[in-house]
């Protein structure tokens, strides 16, 4: 039988479930991939949030995308599929500029979507990589 | 790789039947189910069924485990939700009537502020385990690219992202925007034309990398008017006659006059 693994959060400030009450895991294992919660900007110590500008937001959700995927067994480079979730197409630009340090070879497919993001942050990343480390 | 179409035992969930519309409720393959966009849909008559954000959300994840038995798993098995609420306002009560069907090691979860369609006020849509005995355990992961290097808009322009990704048998396609393949430039007609440009460009990049349109699993379409949601329906059945993928349409603001942008996941 196929198994399903839940992730625990790799640092006490990313559980938002007992931060904030959504009802979600960080991540699920299964089938050889990492499916991954919408991460935001908060704190991955405090779980405080840290709204601030296109850059600094999607800094630091790269930086706790890092812990979560090394935590499940993956790391930014086997990425997939990622969701952009951005507050106004007019930050593209500046979202691509902050994005692609994260990315710089072989970047996963992407698509950004601009829509409502819960509790005014500016950047959403929803994500789905690939279990294992690169060869 | 086996691509499987899934049916609701009850019929009245069926719901592209129900209203005509040319996708399926959901797609099995590769050991993984995905679930099309679902909207409230009354369980006993097939009729739409708007109420609050809790009734609606109820509603859907009542039926998503009706569905998902069909498919021979359960919401236990969900492992990752994209829910579209219709105002992030009222992401506690989404929240509240959620939690219950999720009691032990919730799904990874998405959520975003969308337009939605028919005045409803919460889509969702899952990928779950199928419940087999397939595993797998490593999936290499290689970027591809379509044989036309006009419409390689991620090199052409200098863009973070690959065209799509291949891992294991499985593709996951970036979101496309019309570009004409003859010259490389946005083709920015009517939506009509932009669809019909964006999924011919889909069948070059899958046929470029050993899928096609047919192996399709899962669309994702973002319409910047969801009143053009009967064009893209009426050219989906066009490009996908039979046993049509999983579909999800929401509407949201788009670049540069786009009316339209598609991505997805196809089987090798």
């Amino acid at each position: 039988m196929a198994t399903r693994e839940p992730i625990l959060p790799p640092a006490a400030g990313l559980d938002l479930r007992r931060h904030y009450g959504l009802h979600q895991s960080p991540a699920i294992r299964a089938q050889g991939l990492i499916f991954c919660s919408g991460m935001v900007a908060v704190h991955p110590e405090t779980g405080e949030r840290e709204h601030g500008t296109m850059t600094s937001e999607t800094r630091r959700v790269f930086g706790n995308l890092d812990l979560l995927l090394r935590a499940a067994g993956s790391s930014l480079d086997r990425l997939v599929q990622v969701h952009a979730l951005i507050y106004d197409r007019i930050e593209y630009d500046v979202l691509n500029r902050a994005y692609r340090e994260f990315v710089p070879n072989g970047p996963p497919a992407r698509t950004v979507w601009s829509v409502k993001i819960e509790s005014g942050f500016k950047v959403q990343l929803d994500v789905i990589a690939a279990e294992g480390v690169t060869l | 790789m086996p691509r499987e179409t899934i049916h609701p035992a009850n019929k009245n969930l069926d719901v592209p039947k129900t209203f005509g519309l040319p996708y399926s409720v959901g797609i099995k393959t590769d050991g993984l189910i995905f679930l099309s966009g679902m909207t409230a849909i009354d369980a006993a008559t097939g009729e739409r069924k708007h109420g609050t954000m809790a009734s609606e959300t109820a509603a859907i994840l009542t039926n998503m485990a009706d569905m998902l038995a069909s498919a021979g798993s359960s919401l236990a098995n969900v492992v990752k939700v994209n829910a579209f609420l219709h105002s992030l306002l009222e992401m506690e009560s989404f929240n509240g009537a959620y939690k219950g069907f999720f009691p032990e090691a919730p799904p990874a979860r998405n959520v975003s502020g969308v337009i939605l369609n028919s005045g409803m006020k919460v889509e969702i849509e899952c990928i779950a385990l199928a419940g087999g005995s397939e595993t797998v355990v490593r999936r290499e992961r290689a970027p591809i690219e379509p044989k036309n290097p006009l419409l390689n808009n991620s090199r052409r322009f200098n863009r973070p992202h690959s065209p799509g990704i291949r891992v294991g048998n499985l593709i996951f396609v970036s979101g496309m925007v019309p570009l004409d393949p003859a010259t490389g430039e946005a083709r920015l007609g009517p939506t009509s034309e932009q669809i019909q440009v964006v999924l011919s460009n889909m069948a070059h990049l899958l046929e470029s990398n050993g899928s096609a349109l047919e192996r399709v699993v899962k669309l994702n379409v973002s319409l910047a008017n969801m009143l053009e949601c009967d064009t893209f329906y009426r050219l989906m059945r066009r490009f996908f006659p039979n046993d049509p993928p999983a579909c999800t349409v929401v509407g949201m603001q788009l670049s540069n006059g786009h009316g339209v942008e598609i991505e997805c996941v196809a089987a090798v």
